[in-house]
């Protein structure tokens, strides 16, 4: 069996190589200064923390752009309480072990007034203790992990959970749009099964049946066995958990199957990609977003119009408009503190009664937890649009 | 029953891909008993040279750059011709002098030419997933694709494209190496390397001619999984590569027959284990493993292959 072991070496090799691909990816990460001007007031000086190289740089770079807007109009009007408004980005690769070391530094400096990031949940969860033990307040833009909010006082966020969204859309589902009968196919990731949990429960108690629910792993490009099955159910309306790389092709192969359902998508498919990647497939898709660029409001579209400019004429996604929520939000709140002081500045924001952000309007429950309605868009003409029932 | 008939259908035109991959990769590995990671790059370059010769623009280095946007059927012949000679490049620099060194050596060569191809495609063509522009004899004027239905299951018109071109390029490439000169070189120089020298076959030559098909077919397979699933990504080929392998070596590595045939049996496999094992979808992928692990242990030559005896 000279042969079978060479064959096993060779499996194991492969696997060894999958995995550096997957973690390899980016080093060190490059970390800058931007705009440093004679302030006048204390500066209002903050950490940027997400995933600026790597292989989730792409996230990483909406949540800069969508920073990069706040701060320029920030400082067009002065600075916050006298104070010019700059950043420091710090690299967290997306990985809980660097979101540690990037909050040490900005722990460190002491120019720093507050942390907007991390991004994902598992930078998150590791970074936040030592925020909460330093007393520097930071803010997630888009971390939905449950857990989160239990780090501690300094500890906050902007999104929803999980588990807050998957019984919206599952009340939207049965409620709002009337359908019974409803197919769930997920991601079988910690955020795809949560937020399928969450919807399949709360469909249930709302009086709707799931009629098939299929998973399928991240990277996956067939999805046909799955669809075959969920046709077979005949359901009214499917329901995708996971995200837009895998979406497209998942509606793409249905059509292909002749399944002509109605689907709607998690926050995960809200971007212009899926319409990209989907073509006529994904047209009138249903997506669960925390941002619709669509929106007529003045602030979103003035928002909408600098991003534009400044990124290749491309629509904000959620990230950046998140990204943009924080740092107005925490400047309101700096404002009404009067200083530009870690402490105050996170009671200020405990004290808030809410706050009119262009993701919503967001008020914080007793844990830190967000309270913060659920937007609906469609797929129509390659873009995505307000869908005409809201929840 | 015609929930079966669509499992089937799903399965066999699963099993085309795999099958086309799986041939490329066991005539490279039956003549130089390599497994060439490289492989999954090359299939991967295929399907982004046939993205940019049918786009209108692509991006190249960050660079938007004016495509000649030229038909499908012209776009993968161009393809397979540059990956073709990319893989004769690779043969010369990476693997061909380590001949004489032992296997370990030129694996570890393999991996590394496997990682700097990857990176390189990241570089060029950016990590993001790109679309494949749709082919207009197999889409619909709305921009479906087109599909016919057969006994209530449903076919695409690509897919049976894809079925017929595996099954001529498994029946062309039997009979290149079954009835042709160049053939028989390629099998001696598979059994012996000096006998084969010393009868006079240029082995160089016949081992680079090798890599010039294995991978021009690669390439023809990574245009045709690019077409079906509709994007390339420079990490897309990692999987199938190694489908592919697995395929090779349950029909016989080396087989090309067999090769085919392993291809289908594991699309049929994953399809129908999705279809109806309970909580099958989970396990998809686990399938191939365990057929893999099971052929080896009670038929470790393949389905189709001769037993091995180990070569001096």
């Amino acid at each position: 069996m000279k042969y079978g072991k060479y064959l096993v070496f060779v499996l194991v090799v492969s696997l060894v190589v999958m995995g550096s691909l997957l973690a390899g990816c980016g080093g060190g990460g490059g970390d800058e200064t931007t705009t440093t001007a004679a302030p006048s007031g204390a500066a209002f000086k903050f950490g940027l923390a997400g995933p600026m190289t790597g292989q989730y740089a792409n996230y990483g770079a909406s949540h800069k752009a969508g920073a990069d807007i706040a701060v320029e109009e920030l400082n067009a009007v002065g600075g916050v309480n006298g104070g010019e408004v700059s950043y420091v980005t710090g690299d967290d690769l997306g990985d809980p072990k660097e979101a540690v070391l990037v909050a040490q530094k900005f722990i460190d400096d002491k120019d720093v007034l507050f942390v907007n990031g991390h991004m994902f949940s598992g930078a998150t969860l590791a970074a936040g203790p030592k925020y909460d033990a330093a007393g520097l307040p930071m803010m997630s833009p888009s971390a939905t992990n449950p857990d989160i909010t239990d780090l501690g006082a300094y500890v906050w966020r902007i999104c929803m959970t999980d588990a807050v969204q998957g019984e919206g859309l599952a009340k939207y589902s049965v409620d709002t749009l009337g359908y019974s009968k409803i197919a769930i196919m997920h991601s079988d990731n910690d955020y795809g099964r949560g937020l399928a949990d969450a919807y399949e429960d709360a469909v249930k108690a709302a009086g709707g049946e799931i009629v098939a629910r299929e998973q399928y792993t991240d990277g996956d490009n067939e999805f046909k066995a799955q669809l075959t099955k969920i046709k077979q159910a005949e359901p009214e309306l499917l329901f995708l958990s996971g995200y837009y790389p895998e979406g497209s092709k998942i509606a793409q192969q249905a059509v292909e199957l002749g399944l002509q359902v109605q689907m709607l998508g998690s926050d995960g498919f809200a971007s212009d990609e899926l319409a990209i990647l989907g073509g006529a497939s994904v047209e009138g898709m249903l997506v669960s977003t925390f941002f619709d660029y669509s929106k007529p409001d003045e602030d979103v579209q003035a928002f909408v119009t600098a991003y534009k400019a400044k990124n290749d004429d491309a629509n904000p996604d959620w990230f950046a408009a998140s990204a943009y929520d924080v740092i107005m939000l925490i400047a309101s709140a700096a404002t009404e503190a009067g200083s530009n002081d870690r402490g105050a500045v996170n009671e200020a924001i405990a004290a808030m009664d809410g706050y009119d952000g262009i993701t919503g309007r967001i008020e914080f429950d007793e844990n830190g937890d967000v309270i913060k309605p659920l937007n609906i868009v469609v797929v129509k003409d390659g873009e995505l649009s307000t869908a005409p029932q809201q929840p | 029953m015609e929930y079966l008939l669509q499992q089937l259908i799903n399965g066999l035109m699963l099993g085309c891909l795999y099958a086309l991959i799986a041939v490329a990769y066991t005539m490279v590995y039956g003549i130089i008993e390599l497994i060439n990671f490289a492989f999954g790059e090359l299939f991967m370059f295929g399907a982004f040279i046939a993205i940019a010769m049918t786009s209108q623009q692509i991006t190249l280095f960050g660079q938007n750059v004016s495509m000649p946007a030229m038909t499908f059927f012209l776009a993968v012949p161009i393809a397979m011709a540059v990956v073709g000679l990319m893989g004769v490049f690779i043969e010369r620099i990476a693997y061909r002098p380590l001949r004489a060194a032992p296997r370990l050596a030129a694996l570890i060569s393999a991996i590394g030419m496997s990682i700097l191809l990857a990176n390189l495609a990241q570089a060029i063509f950016g990590s993001k997933q790109v679309k494949f522009p749709d082919i207009p004899l197999f889409t619909s004027a709305d921009g479906f694709t087109k599909a016919f239905t057969l006994g209530g299951a449903q076919i695409t018109y690509l897919q049976v494209f894809v079925l017929c071109m595996t099954v001529v390029v498994m029946i062309g490439l039997t009979m290149f190496v079954k009835h042709t000169r160049l053939g028989r070189a390629m099998r001696a120089s598979a059994q012996d390397k000096q006998t084969s020298a010393l009868m006079g076959v240029n082995v160089n030559r016949v081992i680079a001619l090798t890599f010039l098909i294995g991978s021009a077919i690669g390439a023809l397979a990574g245009s045709l999984y690019g077409a079906v699933y509709s994007f390339a990504r420079p990490d897309m080929g990692f999987i199938p590569g190694l489908k592919a392998f697995i395929a090779a070596v349950l029909g016989g590595i080396g087989n090309i027959p067999g090769a085919f045939l392993g291809g289908i049996v594991l699309g049929m496999a994953e399809s129908l284990g999705a279809a109806y094992l309970p909580m099958g979808s989970q396990y998809r992928d686990a399938f191939a493993f365990v057929i893999l692990i099971l052929l080896l242990t009670f038929k470790p030559s393949g389905l189709l292959g001769s037993p091995i005896s180990e070569k001096a």
